[in-house]
């Protein structure tokens, strides 16, 4: 490279980088998307019971290496919980406070530079943020709990492969973050069936009425083809088992006293629909994720590890 | 100019009470709890008065302390309490710091326009309307044009910032997205403010003595205060510089009277004189001439007024039934019935500022004309939270009377209605279900439908119309699930505290099933 060149180059590069940060689409320039150069893990999926949400992390994290297979020293994380309702975390209706202020513990263990969490609730997001205990357990585990209520924070993706979602608006921070962990809470769902992992994507993304209007089950599948987390960790402590997502008394909810962990978000989804009591091909999207080959629903294929407390 | 520190107070006692009025109504985060918020609003006028005549406690009974206040001293809410006035004292100061107000002079009471319009909205009342109170009541216009115009400036500008902030990776300021805006009050607010600061600039305190109700009445009362604004015939040298200083012109220095039924209370003239020749005085002492204005005028205007302003009145009008909207708007929780809201609504919009999910919004003429600019439930905007009772601890004049949380999840201020045709499950054969899903109490169900398919039905008797299901509904253009309003607001049921699985209950397990 001459010196002509370097500087054209340079140049180039600081007036993309400029326009880039002007336009608000810069996380994905400095969170190139790379295969992560670290190893692979010793299980397809773990499935923890009979503990409280803390420890049953910390044994399945520990049995997949630990979360420095997951998170690298400096990188920035987003732990998504399922902040939907606002409703008290005996309801079941969110994820486990407990559960994610651990998360976000073992990210810093690990070495995270910085750790965000977010929903796009559907309740009024500062209700559900105070009310579900997630904003205290963010606070108090050093994360940064992060409004997700204004349409200026999404950016418009194209989905590819997608049969029915071509384009979607998506979190900036999911574009700009290296590591995902999506932790949904397993629940009953008047029209899905289960909501799980792959569910909990709609909090990512702004314009559910389009996904609620353009077949439900393929939008979730199109979207898990576009985006699949780096780990799920599937709250199955308290499953909301009947009038769910939001759930009416704490009588819709069943301690299981479960967890479950897996790269694989169709695995994951599937082993919480065999929790719930259901076959996994009778959810459909789990069907449309397994035949478009984003994972597998085939649990006697993958090796488990079944941790009971 | 003993008496100029008076002034000093009063400016203090107003930016007080202005600010914090401001504040409070462009608050989007609920710093001020709603106890401050009714603390500070005991003392307007007209709102309290019409809590009073419903509730009738001392809860309600600031307009009374106001009444003994100006049978004391004249007309000191409008100097102080009264946020519009202070509005109007700051753009007449504002002109006075840039040389652009003139100076101010003795004018004519305008006895026939003031009486007709107080009479004629007395009469009104009386027919239960609050028609000509929602527009002229001071409070409540003040409450309109920072509820419509300042409060927008005020969440833009907190956006720009959460958006700069954001870009230094902090997310301490959250954006607040102006989900609705509807130009009728804007424009309304707006052409008020437009000719406010034209009066305060020209007129002073024109509006105060002319068109507001609130200065009337008092205005009425203040001829027999007890102590009143005199000037001294022997100090007073005639040199005129009270009136020019007096932004309500009731000075006359040629007579050497003042109209105290006008007088502010503003004591700018206790600073203006260089001879301390104007001061509070004992109003017994000496009897005033009558005023200009006979008794037998002061009904005639009345009367006449009344009946023209009464014969232009409009109540609801019969509109035609439209797909997915409710015939009559949706009325908040607490507001008892639709009756009961629009005749005590003054159009502070304070509950829509104060809402946490916006989904009160003013309207137009929704109401009727009477009931202009009074919010509705607006569940195209957002849906009321389940446990949320701000709007009814708020509300200053009564129109939402306050509940609590576990009163709330049980009124019913509408019903929900399903259109099966348009809906998407089975427009486009698929699943759906947004409906059910936000639905706090599971009024909206899914039952299975054809194939896999489930649908939604609604239980009536256990849906309270927060309107979750009309907000979350993602048909185009028609909603194919909608509240219908309760005119009079019910009871519902108790959702079930349990329900039966109709397949087989889920139970904990022994083992993994898989």
């Amino acid at each position: 490279m001459d010196r002509r060149e370097f500087f054209k180059k340079s140049i180039l590069t600081g007036v993309a980088a400029g326009a880039a940060m002007t336009f608000g689409d810069f996380g994905k320039i400095f969170a190139g998307k790379v295969p992560p150069p670290w190893a692979p893990v010793p299980y397809d999926l773990v499935a923890v019971r009979d503990g409280e949400p803390v420890q049953m992390f910390d044994k399945a994290i520990e049995s997949l290496g630990g979360m420095k297979n997951f998170v690298k020293k400096g990188q920035t994380v987003v732990v998504k919980p399922n902040i939907g309702w606002d409703t008290s975390p005996q309801r079941g209706a969110n994820t486990n406070p407990d559960l994610v202020k651990r998360i976000i513990e073992q990210c810093f263990g690990a070495g995270a530079k910085t750790v965000y969490v977010f929903d796009n609730s559907c309740d009024n997001w500062n209700k559900c943020y105070e009310n579900s205990g997630i904003r205290k357990a963010v606070k108090d585990a050093g994360g940064k709990l992060v409004p997700a209520n204004s349409e200026s924070n999404y950016q418009e993706v194209d989905v590819k492969n997608g049969k029915k979602l071509k384009k979607t608006k998506v979190h900036e921070l999911i574009l700009s973050s290296d590591v995902f962990i999506n932790v949904p809470v397993l629940k009953s769902h008047g029209s899905a069936v289960i909501t799980a992992a792959m569910k909990n994507h709609m909090g990512i993304v702004w314009d559910r009425g389009y996904w609620h209007r353009n077949n439900l089950n393929q939008c979730i599948a199109d979207f898990a083809a576009y985006h699949k987390p780096d780990l799920n960790v599937v709250d199955a402590y308290r499953v909301m088992t009947k009038r769910g997502p939001r759930g009416v008394t704490e009588e819709d909810v069943v301690m299981m006293k479960s967890l479950i962990l897996s790269k694989d978000i169709v695995a994951a989804d599937a082993a919480a629909a065999k929790l719930f009591g259901a076959e996994p091909a009778n959810v459909f999207y789990i069907k449309l994720a397994h035949d478009a080959g984003l994972g597998t629903m085939d649990l006697t294929k993958l090796s488990i590890n079944r941790i009971k407390m | 100019m003993q008496l100029a520190f008076m002034k000093k107070i009063r400016v203090v006692v107003s930016l007080i009470f202005f600010i914090v009025t401001v504040f409070v109504f462009v608050d989007f985060a609920g710093l001020v709890a709603s106890r401050l918020i009714r603390a500070l609003l005991y003392l307007q006028f007209i709102p309290s008065f019409l809590k009073f005549i419903y509730v009738f406690s001392i809860t309600a009974a600031g307009f009374l302390f106001i009444l003994i206040l100006t049978i004391f001293f004249g007309r000191v809410y409008c100097s102080t309490v009264c946020p519009l006035g202070t509005l109007l004292d700051v753009f007449t100061w504002i002109s006075g710091k840039f040389r652009i107000r003139k100076r101010f002079k003795f004018t004519k009471p305008q006895n026939w326009i003031r009486y007709m319009i107080l009479g004629a909205l007395i009469l009104i009342f009386c027919f239960s309307s609050v028609f000509l109170v929602n527009l002229l009541d001071p409070y409540s216009l003040a409450g309109k044009i920072v509820s419509n115009l300042f409060r927008p400036l005020f969440y833009l500008g907190n956006n720009l910032l959460s958006r700069i902030l954001q870009l230094f990776n902090s997310y301490a300021v959250y954006s607040v997205p102006v989900k609705v805006f509807s130009w009728p009050p804007v424009l309304f607010s707006f052409s008020f403010l437009a000719l406010i600061v034209f009066l305060a600039v020209y007129k002073g305190r024109w509006y105060c003595n002319t068109l507001c109700p609130v200065g009337t009445l008092l205005g009425i009362f203040s001829r027999f205060s007890i102590f009143k604004i005199r000037m001294d015939e022997n100090a007073c040298t005639s040199c005129g510089l009270c009136a020019i200083a007096c932004k309500a012109g009731c000075i006359d220095v040629k007579e050497k009277k003042v109209d105290f039924s006008r007088c502010v209370a503003c004591y700018d003239c206790f600073k203006s004189c260089p001879e301390d020749g104007i001061g509070y005085k004992n109003g017994f002492r000496k009897k005033d001439k009558p005023s200009n204005l006979s008794r037998r005028s002061f009904f005639k205007t009345t009367l006449l007024g009344t009946t023209t302003i009464l014969s232009t009145k409009t109540v609801f009008g019969e509109k035609k039934e439209q797909q997915g909207i409710s015939i009559v708007p949706v009325t908040p929780p607490g507001s008892v019935s639709i009756w009961h809201f629009t005749s005590k609504c003054t159009s502070c919009h304070l509950c829509v500022s104060a809402c946490p999910t916006k989904v009160l919004q003013p309207t137009f003429i929704e109401y009727g004309w009477s009931g202009m600019f009074q919010p509705k439930m607006d569940y195209h905007a957002e849906f009321c939270n389940f446990e949320c009772v701000k709007c009814s601890e708020v509300c200053p004049t009564g129109a939402i009377l306050p509940i609590t949380k576990e009163q709330k999840a049980t009124l019913q201020i509408g019903i929900s209605k399903f259109i099966k045709n348009i809906c998407i499950v089975v427009t486009k054969y698929t699943v759906c279900g947004a409906c059910s899903e936000h639905c706090p109490t599971k009024a909206v169900e899914m039952v299975p439908y054809l194939g896999n398919l489930t649908i939604p039905k609604v239980d009536e008797k256990i849906c309270i119309g927060c309107g979750a299901c009309e907000y979350a509904c993602p048909t185009k253009p028609d909603k194919a699930i909608y509240v219908e309003a309760n005119s009079y607001h019910r009871k519902a049921l108790k959702p079930k505290k349990k329900i039966e699985d109709k397949k087989k209950a889920i139970k904990p397990t022994d083992d993994f099933p898989f």
